[in-house]
């Protein structure tokens, strides 16, 4: 018998990143939409990960509002194997500053069932981040530059 | 052009229903039992209510609803996870997470409440959609109230 409960729990991560918004708007999209789920509102996405052989963390998602440039808001659960630990609701928003773009991310979820490791929610969220970082400096390191890259090496040159 | 921004909230409401929990529950589940009480003000008129109450379940067809849940999570007689998005016409407004749990309180039930919310582009706040959450519990618990003494 599982002993029920459900911890809501609120995080937020700010980020900067050398690129427009469009371009950082762009990442997600793509890196969201990787095997081609329509991205779109409404759209689902589904991503199994884990050790071979070990635990499967399963993500669904649903995307409830997509303004272009600007802002992601999906829904999503995340299971361990046939369990179900948590439902979240996260808002994306993508802010022009100088030098690049500020990315707000805000978790709201509810942890369920003693699955309440919110510390270690917001930690993987983090290293999602930080690979989302990386792949947009490969992409500019391989000449994929935005203006705002662009403008700051004309100025540092 | 709309001028873009959010702003994010949390609610709890508790309330003590004088019926089991899975009376209570059964508000929820039962599609007649719950267009008796998830309704708007006095005056206001009926919508088209649709309810597919299963994991996974919402409505069919297309986005313009004022209300659109999706369940995300059913535990019967115990919890319920949906979220929910709430549209003016044809402008979204908010997406929220609801979360209500069902406690057994002797033979009664404690039902708790929790909403987070991401209002959009200015539009509502955390007070008035308390407000109107709260008018729902008091229906639901007038509903319950009534068929405890009708039986």
């Amino acid at each position: 018998m599982i002993k029920r409960s459900a911890l809501p729990a609120t995080f937020t991560i700010n980020r900067h990143y050398p690129a427009k918004p469009a371009r950082v708007f762009a990442a997600w999209a793509s890196v969201e939409a990787k095997a081609r789920w329509a991205y779109c509102v409404g759209g689902r996405e589904r991503a199994i990960t884990g050790p071979a052989g070990g635990t499967r963390h399963i993500f669904e998602a649903v995307y409830w509002d997509i303004v272009p440039g600007e802002r992601i808001v999906f829904s999503y659960d995340m299971h361990l194997d046939a369990r179900r630990i948590s439902v979240s609701l996260s808002t994306i928003e993508f802010f022009a500053e100088a030098g690049g773009t500020r990315m707000r991310f805000t978790e709201q979820g509810v942890f369920l069932d003693g699955y309440d490791d919110v510390a270690g929610r917001e930690e993987g969220t983090r290293i999602g981040l930080d690979n989302l970082e990386r792949v947009l400096r490969e992409g500019l390191d391989r000449g994929e530059l935005d203006q705002t890259e662009t403008d700051r090496r004309r100025a540092a040159s | 052009m709309t001028d873009r921004s959010t702003a994010h909230a949390t609610f709890t409401i508790e309330r003590r229903l004088t019926v089991s929990r899975e009376k209570a529950f059964r508000a929820y589940a039962d599609p007649r039992s719950k267009a008796r009480w998830f309704v708007g003000p006095e005056g206001w008129e009926r919508s088209d209510h649709k309810l597919d109450f299963r994991e996974g379940g919402g409505p069919p067809g297309g986005l313009i609803h004022y209300y659109n849940a999706l369940y995300q999570d059913i535990v019967p007689n115990e919890r319920i996870v949906l979220a929910y998005e709430m549209h003016m016409d044809s402008t979204r407004i908010s997406v929220s997470l609801g979360t209500t749990e069902f406690k057994s309180d002797g033979k009664a039930t404690r039902l708790v409440y929790t909403e987070q919310v991401v209002f959009l582009d200015g539009h509502d706040h955390v007070a008035a959609r308390e407000h109107g959450t709260r008018a729902l519990f008091d229906n639901l618990a007038a509903l319950l109230e009534h068929e405890a003494q009708a039986t």
